[in-house]
């Protein structure tokens, strides 16, 4: 849900500001039958970094750990603990260079 | 494994308390290892971006020498927000009392320096270390474990921050839950320092902080900043995790930061400036109540592992508790030290000191502040009202009448706030009384 108003950033151009080494495995897993039997989808909300979507044929759930920001939110919000979320590997994830 | 393969002290965590912590024992000639999951130590800190110094100065002198702060803080204001128009009550403070009450800082450059700071004391920092687990034998914890590989010593300190999985491993603190914490999202913009100063009316290398209130958050407790760096803005909101739980909107939690940097009263200070960094990172938000036992044996927690943040509605402080644990707790160690590093002195002496100082007394005697901040009328409510008030008060109608001040007094009382609201504001003035 990207916004296009002038003077508005979208948020794909905020996360790629950032500097994230990406592991290819994702240090977020997903339990995909709780997350299709709920209602919430908070993770979609909450996510700074807006990394959760739902497909729009199927309507799964995704997650795109390549743009994460670490803070843990979706683990944390989540109503279903179905998000497993762990630090990246050492040498990967974001790169903080003002913090 | 042998005694000669122990360490003395491990500390999980290079960030502000883990260095702290640091620094002290190594100055004392322990032999410490800070274990560091970032690239290098501050790679992985995020912060709001305000310090208070004044309540760190006894501790960390030495330290905080000739560290890398951006603007020593000489403009304070609160700004209460309605859809495009706010009321302020600023503060610019020109009396130079020789020593900043609070300066911004940027954590990377900040942390980098200090851990310099640290390994010239003889500390060893290693970076790219994730711990895994914690080792433990006979109820005691005695090392940790990085992959396969084992590492012993005779105190652990957890400095590992907010979401501190190995504190949560020792039953210390309790399952994530959303009421325990606040989510804050901030952007870096770059700016001429020469702008900085004219647009915020600073005299040179001085700096502001700018607190927001209101339907920035569009009515969710929390609020929002702008602190002036030396050449760039940190503009960011906190919102309570709870209440985005419960968030009736179509709008997703990041588009509360671009509503706030595209209003009409915030974008002109932003103007031409290049957002080079957007960054996220929960703060422990639970209080006093919500505070775990500091340690178990062998084991001390610091910082936002501890969860030592004290929100007071007008101040959101953790980094100042953050370095302040990390020195005390070097201190409980240095003394437990002294009688073969007992981990039963080495507790109740981290317990003692946390509870003579100001940590825990301040957090105690905020402790009914979470409650209070968590309501959401503070948010939407009262901001909006004294936002219409004030307009009111400087208008002329085509009468050519203005309102008498006998009758803002009324209305400030009877209309912006009413029965309920008096009682939130003695509340409030009551907080930390």
């Amino acid at each position: 849900m990207a916004v296009n108003k002038a003077g508005i950033m979208k948020i794909e151009d905020k996360v790629a500001l950032c500097s994230i080494k990406h592991h290819k495995d994702s240090h977020i897993q997903l339990d995909e039958e709780a997350c299709k039997n709920c209602e919430t989808k908070i993770c979609v909300i909450s996510c700074p970094a807006h990394l959760y979507t739902i497909e729009p044929e199927s309507g799964k759930l995704k997650v795109d750990h390549t743009g994460c920001l670490e803070c843990g939110t979706c683990k944390i919000i989540c109503p279903k603990r179905a998000v497993t979320w762990k630090y990246p590997e050492p040498g990967f994830g974001i790169y903080y260079r003002y913090g | 494994m042998s005694n000669s393969d122990e360490l003395d002290i491990i500390v999980v965590g290079a960030g502000l308390s883990g260095l702290s912590c640091g620094y002290e024992l190594a100055k004392a000639g322990l032999q410490v290892a800070i274990l560091e999951r970032g690239d290098m130590a501050g790679t992985k800190n995020l912060s709001g971006g305000k310090l208070y110094l004044e309540p760190v100065h006894e501790f960390c002198d030495d330290f905080l020498k000739d560290a890398p702060f951006e603007r020593p803080v000489v403009s304070e204001s609160i700004i209460l927000t309605d859809e495009s128009s706010s009321v302020s009550c600023r503060l610019d403070c020109r009396e130079d009392s020789g020593f900043p009450n609070s300066v911004t800082v940027l954590m990377n450059p900040l942390v980098k320096h200090l851990a310099k700071k640290v390994s010239e004391k003889g500390a060893l920092i290693l970076p790219q270390q994730k711990v895994d687990e914690l080792i433990w034998k006979n109820g005691k914890v005695i090392g940790v474990k990085i992959g396969s590989e084992v590492l012993n010593a005779r105190v652990i300190v957890l400095a590992d921050g907010v979401l501190s999985f190995l504190a949560q491993e020792t039953g210390l603190r309790p399952e994530h839950l959303t009421r325990l914490y606040g989510l804050g999202i901030k952007e870096i913009i770059q700016l001429d320092s020469a702008i900085i100063e004219d647009r915020f009316n600073l005299p040179s290398g001085l700096g502001a902080s700018r607190m927001f209130v209101g339907k920035i958050t569009q009515g969710l407790p929390g609020g929002g900043f702008i602190y002036t760096n030396s050449n760039s803005l940190s503009i960011g909101i906190v919102v309570h995790l709870e209440a985005i739980q419960d968030w009736k909107s179509d709008k997703e939690i990041w588009e509360l930061l671009e509503a706030f940097k595209s209003r009409p009263d915030v974008a002109p200070l932003l103007s031409g400036g290049k957002t080079v960094e957007y960054g996220a990172h929960l703060i422990p938000e639970g209080g006093f109540k919500n505070l775990p036992k500091p340690g178990i044996p062998g084991l001390l927690l610091v910082g936002d592992a501890a969860g030592f943040v004290l929100n007071t509605g007008s101040t959101l402080r953790g980094m100042d508790l953050a370095l302040v644990s990390g020195v005390l707790a070097a201190k409980s160690i240095k003394e437990a030290a002294k009688k073969n590093f007992s981990s039963e002195v080495c507790l109740n002496h981290y317990q003692q000191v946390l509870k003579k100082n100001f940590i825990i007394n301040q957090m105690k005697r905020y402790k009914k502040a979470s409650d209070l901040l968590a309501l959401q009328r503070l948010y939407n409510r009262y901001p909006h009202r004294m936002v219409r008030l004030t307009q009111e008060m400087f208008m002329v109608n085509s009468e050519g009448k203005s309102t008498s001040f006998g009758k803002m007094v009324r209305k400030f009382i009877f209309k912006v706030f009413g029965w309920r609201g008096l009682r939130d504001i003695w509340r409030l003035i009551r907080l930390g009384s």
